[in-house]
């Protein structure tokens, strides 16, 4: 301890600026200038080009704060977070803690989770979408083989499955939550559990009334960065749905690439990624607030 | 032709004596293909000794972010190519007008050269009325394609109303009812492009009364029965549902791979009725027709909405205007043309073109593009989307598809969101 202070004492202003200036200068140009320069171009009506920018005050988030289908993918975004949070924080806590109790072909399943969440999220939104197109695709195809023409149902047309179609994507890449998990296992004390093995615990009680308080810590790491995760999961529904049908799982991200690459209206598609900026970063400090708090 | 590195090397060569002479000329496009852009250049070249071309070339979403900076920030550039619908208006400040420099350069004026409907399209681009760029050719929609094949062995003929269709789809359901009688991507741009070839029919000009605010409305009747005739041709089972989920990708492979008698989308499909076309990009047909879309509503007339597209214009910072004309001559009206024009991506603008033999192997596929080329180049309405609004349009028909909302309410929703000032139709 007392070395470990001498240390720190002796990094003084120079070092620290040696080691964060380079840092900070990198954040500061690629930060401060990308955000400096969304909220300039949100106030402005003007083209990709750049050229004749037109001063426009608040009209571009009036617009927006108007648009009921910008309301829905904000929306949308939530839920879709909420999803994927729930899965990470229960399946994805069962599949890690079975997991580390031994089970058989233990790698082989890990990998199993873990691969969706490391493969390109637009190949496996893409793969979604083939199988299960309506006419050719391999689920409906599967099932009217077996006789089961009712289940062959329109999964990306119909509303309702299409959404339902997105949060299964969601709950499926829950590899994250499960490493995360998995990490914070290992480096607890097992002489808890033989406590309260011995005192008679069975399965279920160690799981909920040990094992899950524990893992405080963890709980907080995967609620973050699952709901910022969400947030930027263009691919995931652009690939599958496109935002589709008729704006039912549009999310912000698809909705700003829709007005950006028109190209003609720059403004208005930087406008609707300041708000959805300033949502995830209130939702993401009310969350450490109400983790803190409770802890 | 040179690459980059070594047109470079050649204009240092050529620095000194020559120095106010640099015949390097930076050709800036996303189209034609990297392998047709190097014959054009080469023939170029070879018509223009001395001169070295060098080709900048990008993807057409790279290009649409790319191009305009490069311009505004005074990069060097002799010739570019402009996306007609969504660049002109914004680079037009830095691009010099055409007329004087061809009246000057080139062999003919541009009125000489270029068909009438094309350089009006290219006029009205330009909030000033003036022409800044010379347009390779003309494209629209909808089309459809049809496998001649399967129609030979139906004994059907191409449908040419909603009647026939009717009985189309009934005949390719008897013939093999695994088929998809009409395969198109039902996404909603495209479900758009298809409600506004339905209005052009019945309304001729309907789309041009809208864009350019000469007093077209979406909630007016012209563009409801068009609304109600697309909806009616799934809820008739003219259309299948499961159109709605394939992309533009999956539509064109289902009807390549003969899983669809008939396939929906633009005129820039139009390789499909070309033999080298097909075999060059292994598309296993042997014989494609084509026509406008059936007429789908009473009274009506086939139509096609066009608009030019890949259009050419001389930056205000090109080193030598006078040979920028010329390869931009070259390019949309003199001998480069037959260099890519066998694409059939445009129906050419030039006046004098001509397609080289060999292109089609029936005279009905001939006849298809004679009648879809007729069409292009007397368009009833400009192709000039508005694509951001476009999608609110096609999602508006989806909804009506797959939730039965009513029409009048979509209309009615659609007219104040075109009203709203959020789409690119208020710039």
């Amino acid at each position: 301890m007392t070395r470990r202070r001498a240390l720190i004492r002796k990094l003084g202003l120079k070092d620290a600026l040696f080691f964060f200036g380079p840092l900070i200068l990198f954040y500061s140009v690629f930060y401060l200038f990308s955000t400096g320069f969304l909220i300039y171009a949100s106030l402005q009506r003007m083209a990709i080009s750049l050229r004749n920018p037109r001063f426009v005050e608040f009209d571009n988030f009036r617009l927006l704060l108007t648009d009921p289908n910008f309301l829905t993918a904000l929306q949308n975004n939530i839920i879709f977070a909420v999803v994927a949070i729930v899965a990470g924080l229960t399946i994805g806590f069962f599949i890690a803690v079975t997991l580390s109790a031994g089970v058989r072909a233990k790698s082989l399943i890990y990998a199993v989770f873990l691969l969706p969440t490391l493969m390109p999220l637009a190949l496996i939104a893409s793969v979604f979408r083939m199988l299960l197109e309506s006419r050719f695709g391999g689920v409906n195809e599967t099932l009217r083989g077996l006789g089961l023409d009712v289940l062959a149902l329109n999964w990306l047309i119909e509303p309702t499955l299409a959404f339902g179609v997105v949060c299964m994507l969601f709950v499926y890449l829950i590899g994250l939550p499960v490493m995360y998990y998995t990490a914070n296992l290992a480096t607890i004390n097992t002489s808890v559990l033989e406590a309260a093995v011995l005192d008679g615990a069975k399965t279920g009680r160690v799981m909920r009334e040990i094992l899950f308080p524990l893992m405080k810590g963890t709980h907080r790491t995967i609620v973050l960065s699952t709901l910022l995760l969400s947030f930027r999961a263009f691919d995931v529904v652009f690939f599958s749905t496109q935002g589709g049908p008729a704006g039912t799982t549009e999310i912000a991200g698809t909705y700003v690439y829709r007005f950006s690459t028109t190209g003609t209206n720059i403004g208005y598609g930087s406008a609707a990624a300041l708000i959805v900026m300033i949502v995830a970063l209130i939702l993401a400090t009310l969350q450490l607030f109400w983790t803190r708090g409770r802890s | 032709m040179k690459t980059k590195v070594l047109g470079a090397l050649a204009a240092l060569a050529l620095a000194g004596p020559l120095a106010a002479q640099d015949r390097t000329l930076e050709v800036w496009t996303w189209y034609p293909s990297e392998a047709v852009m190097t014959k054009i250049g080469d023939a170029f070249e070879a018509a223009n000794p001395g001169v070295t071309v060098n080709l900048n070339l990008f993807d057409s979403a790279g290009y649409q972010d790319k191009m305009p900076l490069a311009l505004s920030s005074g990069d060097p550039m002799d010739v570019v190519a402009v996306q007609t619908s969504t660049m002109v208006e914004t680079v037009r400040g830095d691009l010099l007008p055409l007329g004087p420099l061809f009246d000057e350069h080139a062999s003919a004026p541009l009125a000489d050269l270029l068909s009438p409907s094309t350089l009006a399209q290219a006029a009205s681009l330009a909030s000033d009325g003036e022409t800044y760029v010379a347009p390779m050719g003309v494209l629209g929609s909808v089309v459809v394609y049809y496998n001649a094949d399967m129609l030979k062995e139906m004994g059907i003929e191409m449908p040419r109303t909603r009647a026939e269709m009717v009985s189309f789809v009934a005949a390719v359901k008897a013939y093999n009812p695994n088929l998809l009688p009409y395969s198109f991507t039902g996404a909603n741009w495209f479900l758009d492009e298809i409600a506004l070839s339905i209005a052009e029919q019945s309304a001729p000009g309907f789309f041009n009364s809208v864009r350019y605010n000469k007093g077209g409305k979406w909630d007016s009747s012209d563009y409801a029965a068009a609304f109600d005739a697309t909806t009616s041709a799934y809820a008739d089972g003219i259309f299948s549902k499961d159109t709605l989920d394939l992309d533009y990708g999956r539509a064109a492979e289902l009807f390549q791979q003969g899983k669809a008698a008939a396939y929906i989308q633009g005129t820039w499909e139009d390789g499909l009725l070309s033999e080298p076309f097909r075999k060059a990009n292994n598309i296993p047909l042997t014989n494609v027709v084509a026509s406008a879309l059936p007429v789908m509503v009473e009274g009506g007339k086939p139509a096609i909405r066009s608009f030019i597209e890949v259009a050419w214009g001389v930056p205000a910072q090109a080193k030598d205007p006078a040979l920028s004309t010329q390869f931009i001559e070259f390019m949309t009206s003199g001998a480069g043309v037959s260099q890519w024009a066998d694409t059939l991506f445009v129906v050419p603008s030039a006046k004098t073109a001509t397609l080289p033999e060999g292109i089609f192997n029936s005279d009905a596929a001939k006849a298809s593009y004679d009648e879809i080329s007729a069409l292009l180049l007397s368009p009833t309405s400009d192709r000039n989307n508005v694509s951001d609004f476009s999608a609110v349009v096609g999602d508006a028909i989806i909804d009506s598809i797959v939730s039965g909302t009513a029409t009048a309410d979509q209309l009615a929703k659609l007219q104040s969101e075109w009203d709203s000032g959020r789409y690119s139709n208020a710039n």
